[in-house]
Parts: structure tokens; sequence; C-alpha cells
């Protein structure tokens, strides 16, 4: 097929190891950042300056610099980063662009990868953005999910609807059914439903009293290695209200009920949080 | 099918083959017809998309079904233990959020649209192309739009 104009120089590369994704990606047709193999900076420099003649970047480049570019890139650009021992699943980075890291090591890389990349990136930016990935970039491309945020947020969304229906006063009613913003009536609850070990059970530990202090350890870690921050009261938006959320579930008696009011502020705060990602 | 599967099986419809195949190869037609490109064999995928369309249109119909299983109100009626209620509960905020039983419609009227412009296509030129596109971009879009409801044991 004979193309009578060019789109090529829209897909950029940098490798500061002339490795195995230089290699492919020039091999389909990607243009070289013009910089030296190991100036970094000044291929970050590149990148930023030289926009409008680019669309999508392949990088194999430093960590100080990759910070830059999803703090600069702007709006319909695409950036992978790759790296030798490749990477886990991570949050979408908070940027402009769509800045994306692969999972394959790029010494596993093939050049059928470039391409299912290049082809996936050429289309289907928006689905990514949904952070939902398209299944034949499953091995190179994938996101951290906060399943235990969501799960807390779904037993909460639970638990409100059980206040707004139950045997509380008028106005903690009220406030459930506000918080839940369901416009249908949830139907009502079983007995015991919204006490500590009742919620225990459904966040999938056992009723075991006595393991409660294991529990608040367990679940402190986990959400905090999701919102990724090494101390849980690091998160600006979700550390206090699910550090006093994980404190009233660790009272006795396990038979009583959560706090309200803290349960409405963590579910609030929580449901904020996963509508924003 | 488990939400996961449906997820991938959406994903292999929508993107494997309607956006990164049949809407690709209606763009390659789209430019060989305005004289943009010449290829004498540009025409050759896209009649073999054409041909698959019948099984193709099944596995879509298949999809929209079991999303709008999900759609049926009283899904959220089950109440017998906690866990179910955990269920209920979830089906019912869902329900609401994401509007499933208008997204069946979109997604089955998009589908039927398409269809119709295949069955009719028996020849291309620049309009048909040109239509098959815009309304192959469509059902894409109403497909992406669908999402799963994820519940713990749903």
């Amino acid at each position: 097929m004979s193309e009578k104009g060019s789109n090529l120089s829209k897909r950029v590369v940098f490798d500061h190891d002339r490795g195995t994704m230089f290699r492919f990606a020039t091999g389909h047709s990607f243009v070289t950042i013009p910089v030296g193999q190991r100036e970094d900076e000044l291929a970050c420099c590149w990148l930023l300056d030289e926009c409008h003649s680019w669309t999508i970047a392949f990088l194999h480049i430093d960590e100080l610099q990759w910070k830059k570019l999803v703090d600069g890139a702007p709006k319909g650009k695409v950036l992978v980063r790759f790296s030798t021992s490749g990477y886990h699943p991570a949050e979408l980075e908070k940027s402009e662009a769509l800045c994306l890291r692969c999972l394959k090591k790029t010494t596993k890389l093939s050049s059928s990868d470039i391409g299912t990349l290049v082809a996936v990136l050429n289309d289907s930016t928006d689905i990514l953005r949904k952070r939902q990935v398209p299944s034949g970039l499953a091995d190179l491309i994938s996101f951290r999910e906060p399943h235990r945020l969501r799960s807390l947020e779904t037993l909460l969304g639970a638990v409100m609807a059980a206040w707004s229906l139950g045997h509380k006063g008028a106005d903690e009613r009220k406030k459930a059914k506000e918080a839940l913003c369901l416009d249908m009536t949830p139907p009502v609850p079983p007995d015991g439903f919204t006490e500590r070990s009742s919620l225990w059970r459904h966040l999938g530990f056992s009723q075991d009293a006595t393991k409660v202090d294991s529990y608040v350890i367990k679940m402190t870690d986990e959400l905090s290695l999701e919102l990724g921050v090494k101390d849980l009261l690091d998160d600006p938006k979700l550390g206090r209200p699910l550090t006093d959320l994980l404190v009233s579930l660790s009272q006795k008696p396990y038979d009583e009920e959560v706090d309200f009011a803290v349960a409405v502020r963590s579910f609030n705060a929580l449901r904020r949080y996963l509508k924003s990602r | 099918m488990t939400d996961h599967e449906w997820s991938r099986a959406r994903s292999d419809f929508n993107h494997g083959w309607l956006k990164n195949r049949f809407v690709v190869a209606l763009y390659r037609a789209d430019r060989i017809v305005s004289g943009a490109v010449v290829d004498e064999t540009g025409f050759d995928a896209l009649w073999a998309l054409l041909r698959e369309w019948p099984e193709r249109l099944r596995d879509a119909f298949e999809l929209v079904d079991w999303y709008s299983r999900i759609a049926d109100p009283s899904l959220g009626d089950r109440k017998e233990c906690s866990a179910s209620y955990l269920q209920s509960v979830t089906v019912l905020r869902w329900q609401q959020a994401e509007r499933p039983e208008l997204k069946t419609r979109v997604a089955i009227e998009a589908l039927e649209v398409l269809d119709a412009e295949i069955c009719a296509s028996t020849h291309l030129s620049a309009e048909s192309v040109g239509r098959l596109r815009v309304k192959a971009q469509s059902l894409a879009s109403a497909i992406s739009d669908l999402t799963a409801l994820r519940v713990p044991g749903f």
C-alpha cells in the first residue's frame, strides 16, 4: 500500500540502553529522539519542548525524568515506560497525558508486543484512561485495583441502607439515606447485619474476637498499599476517616454497631475517592 | 459467564474485532475510495470481515443479553441472608448509577442499525463506507459504555 501522507513521525522512542525495546520500536517506524544514548534529561526536555512533533512515546528512561514527563506532558500524548525488570500493576499516573508502564521486562519483549501496543494506543486510549485493559494487552499493561477500598465502600453502602430504614432516630435515618443517595427503597436487612462482628465477617475475617487487633493491622496495611502510602494517615483524604473507622470496628463489644458518624464520614470519603479515580 | 469472562468477551468483540479490525478496515477503504491511497487488495479484508458479521452479531447480542439480565430489578430483592443483603443493596446502587436498561436499549439499537447498514451494503462506495464507519463507531461507543457489575460472590 502506498501512502500519500505520513503520520510516522508522531511515534518517538528513547531507550538509554538502546536495547530490545529500541530495536523493535524503530522496526515499527518509531523515530529516535535526537539525543545521545544516555541523555535521559535531554530526551525529557525534547519531549516537553517538541510536543507538536509526537503523539506516542516509548521510553526507557530514568525515574526523575519520567516524573517530569508525567507532570508536564499535555493532554493527547501517550507515554509508555519500559524497564529491564518490568513494572508491577500500579495506579494510573495522575497526568494530563496517558502515562503507562509496561509490565514486561525489556529483554522479554517481542516485536509483536510492540505492534500490539501501537495498535491499541492508536485507537483505545479512552478505555485505558478508564483503567480497563483490552484483553490483547493484558500481559503488557495492567492497573492496580483498589479491591479492599471498593469492598469497604460496598459494605458501608449496605450499612447506610440498613440504617436508612432501621431502628435509629429520624435524624440518623435521614443522614444515612442522604449518604447513600439511593432513590429506591432498599430491602430490610437481616438481624445483626450492622454489628461489628458481621462487618468483619463481610470484610473476609473470621469472627474470632481475639484476633481483631491482627485484622486491624492487616486492613491498615492493605488500605495503605492500595492508596500508595507508607502510613495510612499519610493519605490526605482517606487516612483519617479510615483510621477512625478501623478504631471503631476494633472496639468491644463486637455485637454492637460501629460508630454512626465515623461510618458515614468514611463512606462519603470512600465514595468520593472511588468516583474520582 | 462471570463478570471477568464477560469483560474479556466484550473486549474481544469491541476492541479485538470492531475497533481494531472492522473500523480500521473501513478507514482503509475510505482512503481507497477517496483516492488518498492506492491499494488493489484493500477491500479484501473488509469483505472478509463483512462475511464474519453474522457470527459477530450473535456474539454482540449475547454480550448485551448477559448485561441486560443484571438490569432486572428483581435482582435487588434478595435478602435471605446478610451476604445477599449486601449484594441486593449493591445491585440497587449499581442500577441507579449505571442505568443499565437505558444502556441496553442504546446498545441494541446500535447493533440493529449497523446490522441493517451491513445487510444493505451490497457494494462499497464512499457514502456506504462512511455510513458503515459512523455506525460501527456508534456501536463501539455503546458497547464501551456497558460496565459489568462487580460484587464479591455475586
